[in-house]
């Protein structure tokens, strides 16, 4: 349930990070709408919420929020170096 | 200090973090190894094969310490958890400090065998630089890690309030941009693990509160053995009754404590004046079980094999502090959990490496002349290279010096920690004395031929090279030799990076730019 | 950016606040609640313990968030005199 966890939460940092404005720029060269930027926030923090979630239906809400934790940021990070990476491409 | 609040805090949190940067960065690199400190230990001794076998071992231990102590003030035995195999047990003589206690150690394999393992401190060593730092007395090294700590939680309340952007930066990493790169990099580390980090150097200081901040103590008791023996209830230190009395078998006093945890490991005996009729045997649960990491100690009669009353029950504040200082160590974490340990004191290291970088590179811009930066400046610079290229220089040569030094030698396992100490302390040198563009790449390049050569002579000088764990299913020796190749990796590519660098842009053209480093 | 850097005194006066006035802070809150707080006296300790790490970063951060040298000094007195106060109370009258 791990990669689970980690894929929710990659996915939720992706649908936040393209939801911002200067990463719309740098990742994809254009600007999204609001309404689009509005709804890639939502669905993000919905992504980052289920990870969460599903850490603590794993382990428990003392150990799950410790891995919770320590997930989000691993995939924080990932989300990051990706973007970067696609920037710099462009 | 004029200015607006976040100028004050920036200036703060600058300063704060240069101050305190490099110790810093000592403290987050050995706090990172200590995640694995028994995996480092197991390493470091590779004579220590076979399963684990807890009763065996612990067995093996109190016939050894009956034979060889026993007229000791205590002993300890520190029984294997699941990620180690051995035993290892040590004694106290009267008068003797704790240091001098783990002179004599001895390690028990599995079989209850005493294993004749070369003489080191293993992981250890590292988990103990985190907060006693070395050659200093211990309780000097903690004030100083205390400081740097409290430091530490300074910078981070003024960094939050520096960086207001704080969400809008979250994924920024603009790289090849010079200062920016450096920046975005520092903000990255800090903030992508930010509850680690908040987490992390509040509970360091709850660890060693009763160090820090004793003065509760001192109001609320007359003494502080008062203290203590509230803490510690009823049952506190055994007098000498002067009478000699054999001990029951241990096994039956690990079975009892095992039966009053639901099955759950002890991972520590102590046994208080061994031999004597009034000995008494505290058995401590293992750490692996729950967050919380203090407590749960059960007391025998020595002689009878019998369970004493236990010990009283704190309220919540004594659950949280042990809850506390549990999060911290981790020594509860599932093996997925300690890689995500590793993975943010990682991001730690980069935190404080970054910004110590960041220092230089904002200020080389403003110099009066790039190319004579004044004394300060240079000063800051060179330091940077020696501990962020020499300290982990360093560690390579202390698990060098594991495989390399005979293992007769007097002082053997006080020689490898010297050895750790010699190879930062000469590469610190060398990048003294070198341009420091020049410094950086070639100090990280020896960083990673150092790493490249740990795997290399384990594989040379034991038959537990990393071909050979591969074969057997070894998973701490591959995952040992593969660290160390993952790290060699690392410092090879920050040195080929520091090498074809473009120059860094100049704020007048003249000369030689020099480059952002 | 560059730093303003400030008046040494001020500078001075700040940094002792942060250091020696918050930790004496924290102290007297440490060693006050040890004293007063309706508990377990053990747990009374531990809980200002842990709090006390809080209370020297809060006046630390306070000592150069402030405007002035002389403001820093106020609030540390703000800060400081009711657990001061507090803990002469029990120590003076015995009570807790």
């Amino acid at each position: 349930m791990m990669p689970l966890c980690l894929l929710t939460a990659i996915a939720g940092f992706t649908a936040l990070c393209l939801g911002m404005g200067r990463h719309q720029r740098d990742v994809l060269g254009t600007s999204l709408s609001a309404r689009a930027s509005r709804r890639l926030k939502a669905l993000g923090w919905t992504g980052l919420t289920a990870s969460f979630v599903l850490a603590i239906v794993r382990d428990g809400p003392a150990l799950g929020s410790v891995y919770a934790l320590g997930e989000l940021t691993l995939s924080a990070l990932t989300v990051a170096l990706v973007a970067s990476r696609l920037a710099s491409r462009r | 200090m004029k200015g607006s609040l976040r100028q004050s805090m920036a200036f703060l949190h600058t300063w704060a973090g240069l101050l305190f940067g490099w110790l810093l960065l000592l403290v987050f690199v050995t706090g990172t190894t200590a995640y694995f400190q028994d995996e480092i230990t197991r390493w470091m001794q590779p004579e220590i094969t076979g399963e684990r076998d807890l009763t065996a071992s612990a067995q093996g231990a109190v016939d050894y310490l009956q034979r060889h102590a026993q007229g000791a003030e205590a002993w300890s035995i520190q029984l294997p958890d699941a990620r180690s195999v051995a035993a290892m047990g040590y004694w106290k003589e009267k008068g003797e400090t704790f240091l001098q206690w783990r002179d004599h150690a001895f390690m028990v394999n599995g079989r209850g065998e005493v294993v004749d393992a070369r003489d080191t401190t293993g992981g250890w060593l590292l988990y103990r630089l985190h907060f006693d730092l070395h050659y200093i007395p211990v309780q000097w090294g903690r004030w100083i890690v205390g400081v740097a700590a409290m430091f530490m939680l300074v910078a981070i309340v003024s960094g939050v309030i520096t960086h207001k952007k704080i969400f809008a930066d979250f994924f920024t990493l603009r790289l090849g941009k010079g200062q920016r790169s450096w920046l975005d990099a520092h903000n990255l580390g800090a903030v992508l693990a930010l509850p680690f980090h908040l987490m992390i150097t509040y509970t360091g200081l709850v660890t060693l509160q009763r160090v820090y901040m004793p003065w509760g103590i001192t109001a609320a008791y007359a003494q502080t053995s008062d203290y203590q023996r509230a803490l510690a209830g009823p049952d506190g230190l055994p007098t000498r009754s002067g009478r000699v009395a054999p001990m029951a078998p241990i096994a039956g006093m690990l079975a009892q404590a095992r039966q009053r945890w639901q099955g759950a490991d002890p991972g520590f005996v102590a046994v208080l004046l061994p031999g004597d009729a009034n000995a008494v045997v505290r058995i401590t649960r293992g750490t692996a079980v729950s967050m919380a990491t203090r407590g749960e100690t059960v007391s025998f009669d020595a002689t009878t094999g019998r369970m004493r009353s236990p010990p009283p029950t704190h309220g919540a504040a004594a659950l949280t502090e042990s809850v506390m200082v549990g999060l911290h160590a981790g020594r509860y974490a599932p093996l997925a959990l300690r890689w995500l340990y590793v993975a943010c004191g990682l991001l730690g290291c980069a935190m404080v490496a970054t910004g110590l970088v960041l220092w230089t590179a904002k200020r080389r811009l403003q110099l009066p002349d790039p190319n004579r930066p004044h004394v300060g400046f240079r000063l800051v610079e060179r330091l940077n290279v020696a501990t962020i290229a020499g300290l982990p220089f360093g560690i390579a040569t202390y698990f060098l010096a594991n495989r390399l030094l005979a293992t007769g030698i007097p002082h053997r396992a006080a020689w490898e920690a010297n050895a750790l100490f010699i190879g930062w302390g000469v590469l610190a040198l060398y990048a003294l004395l070198r341009p420091v563009r020049r410094a950086w790449v070639e100090a990280m390049a020896a960083a990673a031929l150092a790493y490249l050569a740990v795997p290399a002579v384990n594989a040379l000088t034991t038959s537990r090279g990393l071909w050979p764990s591969l074969r057997q299913g070894d998973g701490v020796f591959v995952a040992f030799d593969m660290s160390m190749l993952a790290t060699a990796a690392g410092f090879a590519f920050a040195a080929w990076r520091a090498w074809r660098r473009p120059p860094g842009p100049t704020p007048r053209p003249r000369q030689t730019p020099k480059a952002l480093a | 950016m560059r730093f303003a850097f400030p008046a040494p005194l001020s500078l001075l006066s700040r940094v002792f606040v942060a250091l020696v006035g918050g930790y004496a802070t924290a102290a007297a809150y440490a060693a006050a609640m040890a004293r007063w707080l309706p508990m377990d006296r053990t747990d009374a300790v531990t809980t200002g313990m842990i709090a006390s790490f809080a209370i020297y970063a809060a006046i630390a951060v306070m000592a150069f968030a402030v405007r002035s040298a002389a403001r820093a000094w106020i609030w540390l007195g703000v800060c400081g005199l009711p657990p001061a106060l507090a803990l002469y109370l029990s120590m003076r009258g015995g009570a807790a």
